[in-house]
């Protein structure tokens, strides 16, 4: 889609039409959903991530400025919409996790190519609390000030929360290569079935 | 570290890869589309509020104008003057004039009436006389059309001593004060007053009287008039003398039984609850910048004498607008917004005292002040850029539940209470709410003002 058809379908939206508003949800949803998924623990919690995310992008649509990139709007407010969600969850994972997470060594090196999928499952299985950090530092590029200031704690949690989160991840990836001979495969496919039967559990309710 | 940023590129680089959209489902356009069309049904009711509310109190005030307005602004003078008879002796002048300063009906003497016969002045409008069986004359003065205007005369014959005898304590009595009141409502002209149902002992009584429910309003509480609100009151009036004397006893008790029965219902205990809803304005610091907001609520009250303590919550939406300079929070922008647009939600939980400073039975009018927790339940900012900023800008910030000011916020308040019926009361309070800490996520001086229009259903 081009920048011109994008700029029309959002003065369709400020004019609050609803065939222009579901035109630029189909059209973002896969870019939006990415980030939702990064941040969710599972896909059920990150279409309600999403909604509540162009829900609001949708309503402050006049706000929008023009002379910035849409999608980098868009994704501005998927970030914070998720950080919202898990707000209250991060609270307590802050105080229950930092001490007590066990230290894992670290001496081997990552050398494992993941697909998205291994790799998205590696992400939703960290608690609320390191998946956020990890998200805003190392995929999104925020420094530590700017996360302790958006998440409301000290830099230093921050910091805290990132390498427990890393040493996570990198004990998974472990794990996953000691139990298999392709990494991550078996696991990404489970927790895909996994998830796909929660989803239609909770739409045929 | 290496193995850090190795980890980190892997992530990065996996999950931002373009080609990994996720496939766009249509149930999740039906969530958002109800979302959607639910918040437009809310809209529509949220900026009716502050209209709906400013047109109930400009209506509360234009009543409670209405109704608090003096009643007899300058139609009616209640007191009636009455001249001695001549001489200092009624009963042998036999004429008693009464006659009211002003009064627009000059009513004549009546003399020579003869026996069974009572020839009203012609200028005398709705007087009435009656015979008795006994040939006693009962004769009734009634006001005609004119609120003040009263002549009654009365001829004494002879042989009717009696009658005379007992008129002349009327006017001895209370010689500035007059029996009857007069009332300047059109339906007691040509109405046949007053009779004095008591000529068994072949007494004279002239009375004058009026239509009772019509007196009240202007003669209550002065003390020159004295009240015949019924003239059963007169009951054994076959003594004129005792209806004399009965007559000003029974109408200074009326006036009292009334503000007995007001001061006893003002100072008992009571309680109440209130329906509130009100519109106000918002500012930061100051009102010089303002945003309406709109707030509903559910307040109980406590009263005994002139205090009353009441609580409960109100549900207000809360936005305003600031210069960035009066937003404090520890993030640091690397480009500073010039202002800061909120929209918030607030739990508003007040504990005030009010002190009436004036009421009767159907007014109220109280001061108050008193403490209000604000529990934040949603804050919305939107932050505005002078210049596109280069960097991390962030367009907005949203938090819920996070802030709680426990008694916060200062409240003044006036309220004005219109007494409905015994159960029920209308309410105007204009509000004052300065804040006594820092609110919000923005820590601003968050202000409030507004008019509260609610109704109250007094429990007891």
């Amino acid at each position: 889609m081009s920048d011109q058809e994008l700029q029309n379908i959002i003065e369709g939206c400020i004019k609050q039409d609803r065939a222009s508003q579901k035109m630029l949800y189909k059209t973002l949803y896969g870019f939006a959903m990415g980030i939702c998924l990064r941040y969710a623990g599972n896909r059920y919690e990150a279409a309600e991530i999403l909604n509540s995310g162009f829900f609001k992008a949708l309503t402050n649509i006049k706000k929008y400025d023009e002379s910035r990139p849409f999608k980098a709007w868009l994704g501005r407010i998927m970030t914070n919409t998720a950080i919202d969600y898990y707000r209250t969850n991060l609270k307590v994972a802050y105080t229950e996790d930092i001490d007590t997470a066990p230290e894992i060594s670290v001496d081997e090196s990552v050398n494992a190519k993941l697909n998205y999928e291994d790799l998205l499952a590696l992400v939703q299985k960290l608690p609320n609390a390191y998946r956020t950090v990890f998200n805003l530092y190392a995929i999104d590029g925020y420094s530590h000030d700017e996360i302790a200031a958006m998440l409301g704690i000290n830099a230093g949690t921050s910091k805290s929360n990132l390498h427990k989160a890393r040493q996570k991840l990198q004990q998974m990836v472990k794990d996953q290569q000691g139990n298999t001979g392709r990494p991550g495969t078996t696991m990404a496919i489970h927790t895909m079935i996994l998830t796909d039967t929660f989803l239609k559990n909770i739409l045929r309710r | 570290m290496n193995q850090d940023n190795e980890l980190n590129k892997m992530f990065r680089e996996g999950l931002t890869e373009p080609g990994h959209h996720a496939e766009y489902r249509e149930a999740d356009w039906e969530a958002l589309e109800q979302m959607l069309d639910e918040r437009q049904k809310k809209r529509g009711i949220i900026i009716l509020l502050p209209y709906i509310g400013s047109v109930a109190a400009i209506l509360l005030v234009f009543f409670a104008w209405m109704f608090l307005k003096p009643a007899a602004t300058g139609t009616v003078k209640p007191a009636i003057a009455v001249n001695k008879p001549k001489g200092g002796n009624a009963a042998t002048n036999g004429t008693v004039q009464q006659a009211v300063p002003g009064g627009q009906l000059a009513a004549n003497a009546v003399k020579g009436a003869q026996n069974g016969a009572h020839p009203a002045s012609p200028k005398i409008n709705d007087t009435q006389s009656a015979q008795n069986q006994n040939g006693n004359r009962i004769a009734a003065a009634a006001i005609a059309g004119s609120p003040v205007a009263i002549a009654v005369n009365k001829h004494h014959r002879k042989g009717n001593i009696d009658v005379v005898k007992h008129n002349i304590p009327v006017t001895q009595a209370e010689p500035p004060t007059v029996i009857a009141a007069n009332k300047p409502d059109k339906g007691s002209t040509g109405a046949p007053v007053v009779t004095d149902q008591s000529a068994q002992n072949g007494k004279e009584v002239v009375l004058v009287t009026p239509q009772p429910e019509q007196n009240n309003a202007t003669t209550a509480f002065s003390p020159q008039t004295f009240v015949m609100n019924k003239p059963e009151t007169v009951k054994g009036g076959a003594n004129a003398d005792t209806a004399a004397k009965a007559t000003p006893q029974i109408a200074k008790q009326t006036p009292k039984a009334g503000v007995k029965k007001t001061v006893a219902e003002l100072s008992g205990t009571h309680f109440a609850l209130t329906v509130l809803a009100a519109s106000n304005i918002n500012g930061v610091g100051s009102f010089a910048e303002t945003q309406t907001g709109s707030n509903i609520g559910l307040l109980f009250s406590v009263g005994k004498g002139r205090f009353t303590l009441s609580t409960g919550a109100m549900y207000a939406k809360t936005p305003y607008a600031t210069d960035f300079s009066n937003y404090h929070i520890k993030y640091q922008f690397s480009t500073n917004p010039t202002t800061v647009n909120a929209d918030c939600r607030v739990l508003d939980i007040p504990i005030n005292l009010d002190y009436r400073v004036y009421g009767n039975f159907k007014n109220k009018f109280s001061v108050g002040t008193g403490l209000s927790s604000y529990l934040m339940l949603k804050e919305d900012y939107t932050y505005t850029y002078a210049t596109y900023p280069g960097g991390y800008a962030p367009d907005g910030y949203s938090i819920t539940n996070r802030n709680q000011h426990y008694f916060g916020v200062l409240n003044f308040d006036v309220l004005y209470q219109r007494r409905l019926n015994s159960k029920f009361s209308l309410d105007l309070q204009p509000y004052l709410k300065l804040p006594l800490t820092d609110i919000g996520y923005g820590h601003v001086q968050l202000q409030t003002a507004g008019v509260a229009v609610g109704l109250s259903w007094n429990i007891k």
